[in-house]
């Protein structure tokens, strides 16, 4: 194969080409994995703040019973906290990797590792603080239901029920429980783990 | 005076080409081309600050227009709304230009069956980069980078001879 040769056909056809720079769009997210996970880290933040926020405000225009009041805003609170915590987690990574540049191997082993550690800890808040989100949402939802002369929420926080109804509550738990691990999985997947996925083939393409 | 978005224009026009035959090497129709081309001129344009001038505009180029292609992500969906609305935005004039049935379109077509950092090492290695330089711009070392071009001229001479060509 002559290198030489294929170097004149090259650059002999390209010639008469040219890029037109009109076309390109010069304020768009960057289509490369490490810019596709930080650009989903940043909307994800301000999300789930806003969530908090929204989660926050919302019961103090619906005014629910004190009861169920206080028990939604001690188990949003301690959500919220670990929200926070892996909020702070995430901003880290961020402010860490802002100025990264892929252009040694060191530099892509350095990134995968930060993000693969960033997202156990996101995963390992997210399924702690959806396992308690099931109480302030059952709370908001029950909190007006009244059974016989006492509210419904208060009676099952309680355990003021049947031992029937108590399999039932643990079963009810445990199966939201999973739903949440399965769908915390999948949305990490698909928001970064796929982005990471390419990054691995480029180091295991690297080496010798 | 030249404001920076003027310098760096001139500078892309003037190494223009470099850009398209990394397109080439990584993308193997027209749409994936384009968006390669712009995907690259807009890291370049993102990385320019980090530009001092220490090293030729076109080293510079070589590095990031290789790293950009390596973890390129095609748009799929894009494509099919923009085939679906029939508007064909191109980043540069005719990418089909090459003729069919030389030496070079046989090149390229066994290219596309090279995995990406082989496709960087063989790019660099035609432009007549130094195995130094080549390991540079890729971060790998001198000899892990020989080791890959000798595999990577091998295995490029057998998907040509599979293809029917011999060059």
């Amino acid at each position: 194969m002559n290198f030489d040769e294929l170097k004149k056909e090259m650059d002999d056809s390209i010639v008469n080409q040219n890029i037109d720079l009109s076309q390109i769009e010069w304020g768009k997210v960057g289509q490369n994995p490490v810019q596709k996970i930080r650009s989903n880290m940043k909307s994800e933040i301000m999300i789930q703040l806003a969530a908090i926020l929204i989660f926050m405000i919302y019961p103090l225009y619906i005014a629910m019973p004190e009861f169920s009041e206080a028990i939604y805003y001690v188990f949003m609170f301690i959500t919220s906290l670990m929200t926070m915590a892996y909020i702070l987690k995430l901003s880290f990574f961020l402010k860490r990797t802002s100025r990264f540049a892929l252009n040694t191997k060191d530099a892509l082993h350095y990134f995968i590792y930060e993000a693969k550690l960033t997202l156990e800890v996101y995963k390992s808040f997210i399924i702690a603080g959806s396992l308690l989100l099931p109480v302030p949402v059952f709370a908001l939802l029950s909190g007006f239901k009244l059974s016989g002369d006492v509210w419904l929420f208060e009676k099952w926080f309680l355990l003021d029920v049947s031992r029937f109804e108590l399999v039932l509550l643990i079963i009810g738990y445990i199966a939201v429980a999973f739903i949440f691990y399965f769908i915390t999985v999948a949305w990490t997947k698909m928001l970064y783990g796929k982005y990471l996925a390419v990054l691995e083939q480029v180091l295991s393409d690297l080496e010798p | 005076m030249k404001s920076k978005q003027d310098i760096f224009t001139d500078h892309l026009r003037d190494h223009q080409g470099i850009i398209i035959k990394v397109a080439r090497m990584y993308a193997d129709n027209p749409d994936d081309q384009s968006d390669l081309i712009q995907e690259i001129s807009f890291q370049l344009w993102k990385s320019f600050d980090g530009f001092k001038g220490e090293s030729k505009f076109s080293t510079w180029l070589y590095r990031v227009a290789l790293n950009t292609s390596i973890t390129f992500l095609k748009k799929e969906k894009r494509r099919v709304d923009k085939m679906s609305l029939g508007v064909g935005v191109e980043a540069i004039s005719d990418l089909t230009a090459v003729d069919k049935n030389s030496q070079l379109s046989h090149f390229y077509k066994a290219v596309q069956e090279l995995n990406k950092i082989e496709k960087a090492v063989i790019f660099l290695f035609i432009e007549g980069l130094a195995h130094k330089e080549i390991a540079a711009n890729l971060g790998l070392s001198e000899v892990n980078t020989r080791v890959k071009l000798n595999r990577t001229k091998q295995k490029l001479q057998e998907i040509i001879k599979k293809q029917g060509y011999e060059f």
